[in-house]
């Protein structure tokens, strides 16, 4: 099986590059492997700050991967997803090794002055150490354009996939069983009103079974919505 | 001339003036149709949830059920009972879905999957129908209760009620309607608890002490009918035939989630989780409220059988909770009573007008008639139908007077379930749900529920050709059998959609 190795931070380039490995995929017949590297060195929240700016990278959601995942589904490309943990470049080289991938395709940006010095590095040192050929992107404006424009689209998934989205989910489901229960408890509470009327006439705590099971039905309608917002609440802060 | 009660008038102008400048203030934030529509997204999930439960809590829960409770007993209380359980449906399936496709309208919804004029322009002729078969008696009602309540003549107080939601919607919208729903549901909440707890003070009496009480002494119905306390207390004073009342059923609780007045207000808040928040405060509001609203009803029927008989008009069922009012805590509470029934009507006409007034420029003006315009023009539109649609409103309330137009919720209920909802459920959660299958179910549910309502002794009598007065049972099967069986002969067409959309 044929494969080609993207390593994405999420960067502009990055993405830009994204697009190129997804035509060349197309074009090969081969599968996308998508690559993001955790540094698991300490990095100080400024010089995170500098390396974002200086990356034009579009902020802390996008992070590369869901954007290549997007733009293959789109065009049929089988892919991988790796996420790895530890220095960069050692990552990609150990991923091209493993995955047996015949090419690498990165993005690099065209930086100036200090920031030349202090970043940039990654894509001279892969292709200096790489055993593939390694395709490096520079983007032009245009290209950076382009990607923008897409990838609002990915970030801002279309309402059809954010009904899915919700839906699919497990507290979604629950609510659905939780609803039929009640649908058929109140649809026996409705029959028996209207078919069994003496059932509702029998004393119970005082009043009678009817009373007791219309304020019930009402109490147990505050418990299950409370209830449910609890749980729901608190699977969307765990996701 | 009825007689001018200067309390409930100085109470009334007060709620008037306050209106009014809330709306003025509201308006300087109006600049986009978006705010106009939806208040910008903006507004947060507990304000939310207070205004659903005010755009909800009609005239017809708070006068209308007190007083069936109050006259037909048990019957009234599965009345409450039944547009609680409706929201069941808005909880678990709609909310949080439909915030996520949702822009401006009822029809928006309907419309992200097709961009289909004809799915459009029918859920638009859906909206109107059902919120005007929901508008009529509103406009009727504060007309009717102005007279007794304030001292103004019935054109009177539908020109000032009519007029008064025009000046809300057309000045600042949903941000305005949103406001004065939310101030309706405290002041409603408010208002339940302290008459239910008057009631039980005056019986001097506990809460399941008091009901024990009624199921077993005699009762006197305000008709002068003597029944047992018992009988009172069970089901069948007021519906006689079952399967009316299990129709009636079905359309409450399958109608509540379909309502458009209802459905707008889900998109006014920022995120789907908020919508699922909203709904839940809304809940517990309205299950409070028609809890109470039990003490309420058996706290007439208490009172006129120990022989207060002011506390019951035996002509004017609506007239229960005001006259209950006035017995437990005199002509202020009385006053305060029937302000808030004035607040109660004003937040309801403006959810109904919004809505129409949405179906109509922004639908079937802007969408259907691809009319091109910029935001300025769009958001003068949007205005100027509010005030076309409010005028019309007051039109039907004079024209209505006089007629009992109370059955029109419950037609309006059962209109909506059977044609808004198989539109809605099919488009959240199935996936071969066809453009001609929603076009064709809409309109299958439309027809059906309106013919059956034309054909029912409602309208015809004795000699009626449908039996039941509620077309639910009937129309809300319908409603869905027609938008699956059409949706699965006819080719889905999603899949080339999707294509579509991701390839360019």
């Amino acid at each position: 099986m044929r494969s080609i190795l993207l390593p994405t931070d999420g960067s502009t380039p990055a993405l830009v590059a994204t697009a190129k490995a997804v035509e060349m995929a197309k074009e090969r017949e081969a599968t996308l492997i998508i690559l993001k590297v955790i540094e698991t060195a300490p990095i100080v929240d400024v010089e995170r700050m500098a390396e974002s700016s200086a990356l034009m990278r579009p902020g802390e959601d996008g992070d590369g991967v869901e954007y290549a995942k997007e733009l293959a589904d789109a065009e049929r490309v089988p892919f991988k997803v790796l996420i790895k943990e530890g220095p960069v470049v050692g990552e990609i080289l150990r991923a091209v090794e493993e995955e047996k991938a015949e090419l690498i395709v990165l993005g690099t940006s065209s930086l100036r002055g200090l920031n030349r010095l202090y970043l940039g590095s990654v894509a001279k040192a892969v292709v200096s150490q790489a055993p593939t050929s390694v395709v490096v992107i520079k983007p032009t404006p245009e290209e950076i354009d382009k990607v923008k424009s897409l990838l609002r689209r990915v970030i801002e998934p279309s309402p059809e996939k954010a009904v899915r989205s919700i839906i699919r989910t497990r507290q979604f489901r629950i609510g659905v069983y939780l609803f039929a229960t009640y649908v058929i408890a109140y649809g026996a509470f409705i029959l028996a009103g209207s078919y069994a009327k003496d059932l509702f006439r029998q004393e119970m705590l005082g009043m009678n079974i009817g009373t007791v099971t219309g304020i019930t039905i009402i109490l147990v309608t505050i418990a299950l919505a409370i209830g449910f917002n609890w749980y729901a609440g608190r699977s969307e802060g765990a996701s | 001339m009825a007689e001018i009660h200067p309390l409930s008038l100085a109470i009334f102008i007060l709620i008037t003036v306050a209106t009014l400048l809330i709306s003025i203030y509201a308006s300087r934030r109006v600049r986009t149709a978006g705010h106009y529509y939806v208040a910008g997204g903006g507004v947060r999930w507990f304000v939310n949830g207070f205004a659903i439960a005010g755009d909800y809590l009609s005239a017809a829960s708070f006068l209308g059920i007190t007083g069936l409770i109050a006259f037909a007993g048990y019957d009234g209380f599965i009345y409450a009972i039944g547009f609680l359980a409706g929201w069941i449906v808005a909880l678990f399936l709609v909310a949080m879905p439909l915030r996520a496709i949702g822009k401006f309208t009822f029809a928006d919804a309907l419309t992200t999957k097709f961009k289909s004029r004809s799915i459009r322009l029918m859920a638009a002729i859906s909206t109107l129908v059902v919120s005007v078969f929901y508008l009529i008696p509103q406009m009727v009602g504060s007309g009717s209760i102005v007279g007794p309540l304030i001292g103004l003549d019935y054109e009177v107080g539908v020109i000032i009620i009519g007029g008064l939601v025009v000046f809300i919607v057309a000045t600042a919208g949903m941000v305005s309607t949103t406001w004065v729903q939310f101030i309706k549901g405290f002041l409603l909440l408010i208002a339940v608890i302290g008459l239910t707890v008057g009631v039980l003070w005056v019986a001097g009496m506990g809460p399941f002490e008091f009901i024990g009480k009624i199921i077993s002494s005699n009762i006197t119905l305000p008709s002068g009918a003597q029944v047992t306390g018992e009988a009172f207390m069970s089901p069948g004073l007021k519906y006689k035939d079952p399967l009316d009342f299990v129709s009636l059923s079905m359309a409450l609780i399958l109608g509540t989630a379909a309502l458009p007045h209802i459905l707008i207000r889900y998109f006014t808040v920022p995120k789907p989780s908020d919508a699922r928040k909203s709904t839940v405060i809304a809940i517990i509001v309205m299950g409070i409220f028609y809890l109470l609203i039990l003490f309420l009803g058996l706290g007439c029927i208490y009172f006129f059988n120990q022989g207060v008989t002011g506390v019951i008009n035996p002509a004017d069922a609506n007239l229960s909770a005001p006259l209950l009012a006035q017995y437990i805590g005199g002509d202020v509470f009385y006053a305060i009573i029937s302000s808030i029934a004035f607040a109660t009507i004003l937040g309801t006409v403006s959810g109904l007008i919004m809505a129409s007034a949405g179906a109509i420029a922004h639908d079937i003006y802007a969408e259907v008639l691809k009319k091109k315009m910029d935001e300025k023009r769009a958001l003068r539109i949007s205005k100027l139908t509010a005030v076309g649609v409010g005028i019309i409103a007051i039109l039907l309330g004079i024209l209505s007077k006089g007629q009992n137009v109370a059955f029109l919720v419950g037609l309006a209920f059962a209109i909506a379930a059977s044609a808004n909802l198989p539109a809605l459920l099919c488009t959240l959660f199935w996936k071969r749900t066809s453009e001609m299958g929603l076009v064709m179910g809409i309109a299958a549910g439309l027809v059906s529920s309106i013919m059956l309502i034309v054909i029912s002794p409602t309208m015809m009598g004795s000699g009626a050709i449908f039996s039941l007065n509620n077309p639910g049972i009937i129309s809300i099967p319908l409603g869905f059998a027609v938008t699956i069986g059409v949706s699965l002969m006819s080719k889905s067409e999603v899949k080339e959609v999707i294509t579509e959309k991701t390839a360019t």
